[in-house]
């Protein structure tokens, strides 16, 4: 199989407060593969955005820091690159959106300008070229009239219009993975399905991978090939879409996947809640952050964090694993009365 | 008899781009309580019909009746008397609370500004705190020292204190992550069976309005497209634009395929109003009669009103788009 | 009071308040160690100062104490300072207010309206009315105000007009609260903060104006402020410079604590309440 576009291994990034280091994303491994799309899934305060800011090297300098681990783009290891060299890569290699579309464009530039700007970051083009090259971006995420754009400024166009430039400036220059954090949050559902369709669209088109992170497994099921859980900066479990969907293992999959809302049958009079709130970054112990909330808590969680263990093999798409003490239990049971 | 019965509701607001015309000719009602879901995309009016019944945008033109009382155009004095009866709750849950206000404070708001007295105020706030769910030092804390979710209990139990008989969600639970979204939605579902409140639950969420909502009413360009009760309008959505929304909505079955027709384009410009049926430029069966004549909004037999002219009423058939999208000039 | 605890945390802040509180205090001290009149001739003119025990700041081309004079400046100027500052404030937060929560003619009458006095050029405008209307201390303390009004005016508006569209406005609208009350108890208790921090400045504006005045001879002629002493000195600066100097640099360290001061304020009352 082919070496993986992205390759992060045991990735922690902490922030800086007053008390000192505060380690927000706790040894993080993650793979993407050429052309595949990884949707990482999970609710504010997992650490989610902060990954995905470390991997673009875009933390802000003196608040937050990668405190360790390797983030390998192809063959080289973004985390111990000096700044220089990993801006040549940004939009090159690595291309990111963001969620609040408006605030993702500078008021003050025309499209076309913000364009050929992402444009000759990379690519050396000017004039009639770089021009062509700018209506042909905007061609490419369905804008329509796109020379009229052009000469546009943002405050004039719609949350769903300003998603798509900034999607077109993402790709200029043809990375090979594309980051979107939460591109859809901030946009209606059928504004969203257009967006989605468009990303789908370039997928194909240009064979990038996607790594896309939500709370929403509705866009998960529909984008996703492989599914990374997320709780309190830790990945809780990892599978492909499928085995997340019909057999996810980790109590918190299970609670978010049962109070997931989705249109159709059937029709429960109350929804499922997952007791408590997140723990604080700082109460964090050494056991299992979801001890408190689980309704499958046993001792151990509470003296140790769980390891993470494979709950099935399939060297093909990668390996379903989950981190959780009573799935590990579950599993070995499982395991045992098929098998013997 | 219904609490809120609105009648070909208008609101035109005047801006420096022209008149924005956000309801035109709505007319729906609300009984006692009951849960009414309104969906539609952003700008299709419905946080201005929301306002405009709570008096915080002028109706240019309908009839607003609470309670059997014509609050059209009542004057601020009148009002007052009619205030309590109908709150909203707000979808930016951090900027729904004056940051230099306790939670207690902001609670309270309401029962002082009614002529409460300090301690019964006090009192009540904390019955208030409780039947939200938020502990009881709460009350002398600060807004940003929540979370979203804890936020939005704080502007839950703000707008109960006076008991209102009906309550404006205008897109409640949005900004919610999902579990809290549940909770939530699970509080509103309670204080509802405890209370007896009605909801008009604005969302452009359509699985939520599908789990809450008793009625469901779907609006474009402020007019009501489709409206039906809960059993017959999920069942059998007739509008266009109703399918178009629903086909929208990434299912969560990893899978299902996506229907391959997209809704193209964006809601259009209010201040401009197309003649004929608002949802023409978008509609993949627009017809000349659907440009030039506004659809009525008609009984179906399954139990809908919807206001389409291709809609067969009698025998609820409804267009079938066809499996290739016929593109559509952009807006 | 957290107040109290996040200003003596900002070193800025600090070191500005604690200069302020050494200008106050003379002026609280004054009358006590300086009983008698400071105007009066009490020794020998032109001491240099630091060279007579008697007359620590020496004395002037008249013969009066120096640090008698000084000490007691500082009380007439922070009063004008302060009272002028006071003046602007009321009001440019009224018209500002009004300007930016009410829409249509009024909020665009009273955008008008501060637009007019940003146009009229400060010191013209002062010396135009100080010569029309006289030169006592309360014309003068309503001239300087009326004259900077206009920024924080502008401020107010500005703040004003974005705490407006909050939803908690809103709420507040839809349990029948009226206009007023939403103004005073709910937009300017938040809006006030930057304003605050800027009126501090307009203190340290309003004391480099009357002395500015009181330099070129046009201020009350009653009352002995650090300006006037300036002046006095104008015609000596060559032989005497100390006659113009003391109270000048008086006057520079008075305005340096009070910038201090508003930067330290503006940045100990922002960020946090922005959220």
């Amino acid at each position: 199989m082919s070496r993986p576009v992205l390759d992060v291994r045991n990735l922690s990034t902490a922030v800086t407060t007053r008390k000192g280091d505060l380690t927000i994303v706790d040894d993080l491994n993650l793979k993407v593969k050429r052309g595949e799309t990884v949707a990482i899934i999970g609710e504010s305060g997992c650490g989610k955005s902060l990954a995905a800011l470390s991997l673009m090297r875009l933390l802000p300098k003196g608040r937050a820091r990668i405190r360790g681990g390797e983030i390998r783009l192809e063959d080289r290891d973004l985390a111990k690159l000096p700044d220089r060299d990993v801006a040549r890569l940004r939009g090159r290699d690595i291309a990111m959106i963001f969620q609040d579309p408006m605030s993702a464009l500078n008021p003050v530039m025309t499209i076309g300008r913000q364009i050929e700007e992402a444009i000759r970051a990379h690519v050396d083009l000017k004039g009639e070229a770089l021009r062509a090259r700018s209506i042909e971006l905007l061609k490419l995420v369905h804008i329509p009239d796109p020379e009229a754009r052009l000469k546009e400024y943002p405050h004039r166009l719609s949350g769903g219009m300003c998603q798509r430039i900034a999607i077109a400036m993402a790709i200029a220059c043809e990375p090979r993975l594309l980051i979107a954090d939460e591109p859809t949050t901030a946009l209606d559902v059928t504004i969203q399905a257009q967006v989605l369709q468009l990303l789908q669209e370039l997928k194909a088109r240009t064979g990038m991978a996607l790594l896309i992170i939500t709370h929403d497994f509705g866009v998960v099921a529909e984008m996703a090939d492989r599914v990374v859980v997320m709780y309190a900066g830790r990945k809780v479990e990892e599978g492909t879409v499928r085995e997340i969907f019909r057999d996810p293992r980790h109590p918190y999959t299970q609670g978010l996947l049962a109070l997931t809302l989705h249109p159709g049958p059937p029709k429960v009079d109350r929804l499922p809640e997952i007791r408590g709130v997140v723990p604080a970054y700082e109460a964090r112990g050494v056991g299992c952050p979801f001890a408190d909330r689980c309704d499958k808590v046993m001792e151990v969680c509470r003296r140790q964090a769980p390891a993470t263990i494979e709950v099935a093999q399939n060297s093909l798409n990668g390996n379903h694993e989950v981190a959780c003490w009573a799935a590990e239990l579950e599993s070995e049971r499982y395991v045992v009365t098929v098998d013997h | 008899m219904s609490l809120l019965s609105i009648t070909n509701l208008e609101v035109h607001l005047p801006t420096g781009a022209g008149l924005v015309h956000a309801v035109n000719g709505l007319s729906f009602d609300i009984t006692e309580g009951e849960t009414i879901g309104l969906i539609g995309e952003s700008g299709c009016g419905k946080s201005t019909l929301g306002r405009a019944l709570l008096r915080l945008s002028p109706a240019t033109g309908g009839r607003i009746e609470l309670d059997g009382q014509d609050i059209t155009h009542l004057n601020a004095k009148a009002l007052k008397a009619v205030r309590p009866k109908i709150q909203m709750i707000f979808q930016d849950n951090a900027g729904a609370l004056n940051p230099r206000h306790t939670v207690g404070k902001s609670i309270g708001q309401p029962l002082r500004l009614t002529g409460w007295n300090a301690k019964d105020a006090k009192a009540r706030v904390h019955e208030l705190l409780a039947q939200v769910g938020l502990s009881k030092d709460a009350y002398d804390r600060y807004p940003n020292e929540f979370s979203g979710g804890q936020r939005q209990r704080v502007g839950i139990a703000r707008a109960i204190a006076l008991n209102p008989k009906l309550i404006v969600c205008d897109e409640p639970v949005s900004a919610l992550d999902p579990s809290v979204r549940a909770q939530i939605i699970n509080l509103l579902r309670d204080l509802q069976q405890r209370l007896g409140i009605s909801y008009l639950f604005i969302s452009h969420d359509l699985a939520v309005v599908e789990h809450i909502a008793d009625r469901v009413v779907v609006m474009y360009l402020g007019q009501v497209m489709e409206q039906g009760a809960r059993d017959t309008f999920w069942k059998q959505p007739l509008h266009p634009y109703t399918r178009a929304l629903l086909a929208a909505v990434p299912s969560a079955d990893p899978d299902t395929v996506r229907v391959k027709s997209v809704l193209q384009g964006e809601l259009p410009s209010n201040i401009n109003l197309p003649a004929g049926c608002p949802f023409q430029a978008r509609c993949p069966l627009a017809t000349e009669q659907c440009r030039t004549e506004k659809p009525a909004l008609r009984r179906a037999a399954s139990g809908n009103d919807v206001a389409c002219h291709l809609v067969d009423t009698a025998s609820d058939i409804h267009p079938q788009p066809t499996e290739e999208t016929i593109p559509c000039p952009a807006p | 009071m957290h107040f109290l605890r996040n200003f003596s945390r900002n070193p800025m802040a600090l070191t500005g308040g604690l200069l302020l509180l050494l200008v106050l205090l003379a002026a609280l001290v004054a009358p006590v160690i300086f009983p008698a009149d400071p105007l009066r001739i009490v020794g020998p003119a032109l001491i240099e100062p630091f060279t007579d025990g008697h007359y620590p700041l020496g004395t002037d081309g008249m013969g009066r104490d120096m640090l008698a004079m000084i000490i007691h400046g500082a009380g007439t100027t922070l009063a004008i300072g302060v009272s002028a500052a006071l003046t602007a404030l009321v009001i440019g937060v009224t018209i500002g207010a009004i300007a930016g929560y009410y829409g249509g003619w009024i909020g665009n009458l009273f955008g008008r309206l501060i637009e007019l006095f940003q146009t009229i050029p400060g010191i013209v405008f002062i010396l135009a009315l100080v010569s029309l209307f006289g030169a006592h201390m309360v014309l003068i303390v309503l001239i300087i105000g009326l004259v900077s009004w206009e920024s924080i005016a502008r401020l107010t508006r500005a703040e004003v007009m974005a705490w407006k569209k909050r939803d908690f406005i809103l709420a507040c609208r839809a349990t029948g609260m009226t206009d007023i009350g939403i103004i005073f108890g709910e937009i300017l208790p938040n809006a006030l903060a930057p304003v605050i921090a800027v009126s501090t400045l307009s203190i340290a504006g309003a004391i480099l104006a009357e002395s500015g005045l009181s330099f070129l001879g046009l201020g009350d002629p009653n009352i002995s402020t650090w300006g006037r002493l300036v002046g006095d000195g104008r015609n000596m600066i060559t032989s005497a410079w100390y006659i113009s100097a003391i109270p000048g640099v008086a006057i520079v360290v008075t305005v340096f604590a009070l910038s201090l001061v508003s930067d330290g304020l503006g940045e100990i009352l922002n960020p946090r309440l922005r959220r």
